[in-house]
């Protein structure tokens, strides 16, 4: 399943928390009450798929998946057999987890407030021009998704769900590139078109092709080629051409695959591996 | 000469200074000019007793004036400083006309701005227990785009750097002033910001510090930090 050929070296900005909350908000499960096995199985699917599409995972992500399993474990374990320490505590052992949750989602919340704001200023300006806030194209991963990443798994974990099976013993020689979907990909949103995220895997017969498209669009989002909007909460995803896309017949692109600059996801340095 | 009638009302002497100053006037600004000039001009003295809520007063009748006739452009503080701006329904034709592309935050800079934001000053440790993942690269940004300062170090081993926002940052959210983020989500600001009660020393501060220090010694400092 491994792309040798081309390895999308994609970091992910959201963490573990942002994963649980959005699991928390797709399954409208109470956040002081949360179902901790559901969540926790959940939790792990999402992370084994960031790992097919070789995701650099945050340590972040495996300390929070051991978290899940304590909690789990803890709440298994009947009231009269748990040491005396954890008797004295009597506290629910998911507490500390939903503090975290709880304080989290107000800055969420903060910050939709903020977007609110930086989209109604966008149409304001001031007498003598304003000393704007550049956000270079290519920049810092820091520019707007407007689908989330964990949205874009969802609905990629969906298609690959309905992927036949691989069958086994047969040998399929490598048909599909990473390359060859992107050019794809551009092909069918020049013009203005947009391109359903449920329809656009279709046809396709192997987790191989389904993996390769996926990864070009990830790919394409980084660079802002496309843009993927969604037109509701945990609705279907659209993908169209981005309107910073200067030159139309932008063909092909060419990959740099050392150049980690405009990477929507950046790599995090720091909070890394060691951590596991 | 000195016909009352023809002295220039107070919310007009304060449209034309904020029109001609072209930049945003602070309430301090105004009024140390319209007193100053009323000491020099006996025509105008009637303004040397000038108050700073007089002032207020008159810069919000201002506005609604501009409102009610639909000037397509009014008073609005921002930042801590007064100044004119175009009606926001009237962007589309602005931004095409002057091509300007939208400037927007990702949701995890949009988080960790609001984070630095509300609990300011505040280190990057702290703001990483709050997001639960690495920030070091999003933090790194912010201040390149100079919304996210160095405000200070902490007392705590290692004297980590502490983190505050900027001028710019009030100026691209349209924000008044910190304390306007209190009305936004009541009790998340931090004890120090909401006790500032002259939040304008913040900034001071901050031009200080940029002033003291070259703002790219700080990021490569940064840098070596998180090395």
């Amino acid at each position: 399943m491994k792309q040798e050929e081309y390895k999308v070296d994609l970091e992910v900005f959201e963490g573990p928390l942002d994963l649980l909350l959005y699991l928390i908000r797709k399954d409208e499960v109470d956040i002081y009450n949360i179902p901790i096995e559901r969540i926790t199985t959940q939790y792990m699917e999402y992370l084994s798929v960031m790992r097919m599409l070789d995701l650099n995972i945050a340590g972040e992500f495996i300390v929070m998946a051991a978290t899940l399993m304590m909690i789990k474990s803890r709440m298994l374990l009947p009231v009269d057999e748990r040491t005396e320490e954890e008797e004295e505590e009597e506290e629910d052992p998911r507490w500390d987890l939903v503090r975290q949750l709880v304080e989290y989602k107000k800055f969420k919340d903060i910050a939709n407030q903020l977007q609110e704001r930086e989209f109604y200023q966008e149409n304001v300006f001031a007498f003598g021009g304003k000393s704007a806030v550049v956000i270079e194209p290519e920049d810092s991963g820091l520019g707007l998704q407007d689908v989330g990443l964990f949205d874009l798994i969802a609905a990629f974990n969906e298609v690959l769900k309905k992927a036949p099976p691989e069958q086994l013993g047969e040998i399929a020689a490598d048909r599909y590139t990473v390359a060859d979907k992107i050019d794809h990909v551009l092909q069918t949103v020049r013009n203005g078109r947009s391109l359903r995220f449920s329809r656009m895997f279709g046809q396709m017969a192997s987790r191989n092709e389904i993996i390769c498209t996926f990864l070009a669009l990830l790919e394409l989002l980084r660079l802002r080629q496309i843009v993927a909007v969604q037109d509701a909460h945990f609705g279907d995803i659209l993908i169209t051409q981005s309107d910073a896309v200067d030159d139309p017949d932008t063909g092909s692109i060419e990959i740099d695959k050392d150049d980690r600059t405009g990477d929507l996801f950046e790599r995090q340095e720091t909070g890394g591996d060691e951590d596991v | 000469m000195s016909d009352m009638q023809s002295l220039p009302e107070l919310k007009q002497i304060l449209g034309s200074l904020i029109f001609g100053a072209n930049r945003p006037l602070t309430i301090k600004e105004l009024r140390a000019c319209i007193v100053e000039v009323a000491g020099e001009d006996a025509e105008v003295a009637v303004y040397a007793e000038v108050t700073p809520k007089q002032l207020e007063e008159a810069l919000e009748e201002l506005r609604q004036d501009l409102v009610r006739t639909h000037a397509g452009f009014t008073v609005q503080e921002v930042a801590g400083g007064f100044r004119l701006q175009s009606d926001a329904a009237c962007g589309r034709w602005l931004k095409h006309l002057l091509k300007t592309k939208p400037q927007r935050l990702s949701q995890p800079a949009l988080e960790t701005m609001a984070i630095i934001a509300y609990r300011q000053p505040i280190s990057k440790a702290d703001i990483e227990s709050i997001r639960g993942v690495s920030v070091a690269h999003i933090i790194k940004g912010l201040m390149e785009m100079q919304l996210v300062r160095i405000a200070g170090r902490s007392e705590l081993p290692g004297r980590p750097f502490l983190y505050g926002t900027t001028h710019l940052f009030l100026e691209h959210f349209g924000l008044k002033d910190l304390r306007q983020l209190d009305k936004m989500a009541p009790r998340v600001l931090s004890r120090k910001v909401r006790a500032d009660d002259n939040a304008e020393t913040l900034f001071e501060a901050a031009e200080g510090i940029e002033v003291e220090e070259d703002p790219r010694q700080v990021v490569m400092e940064f840098e070596e930090e998180n090395d």
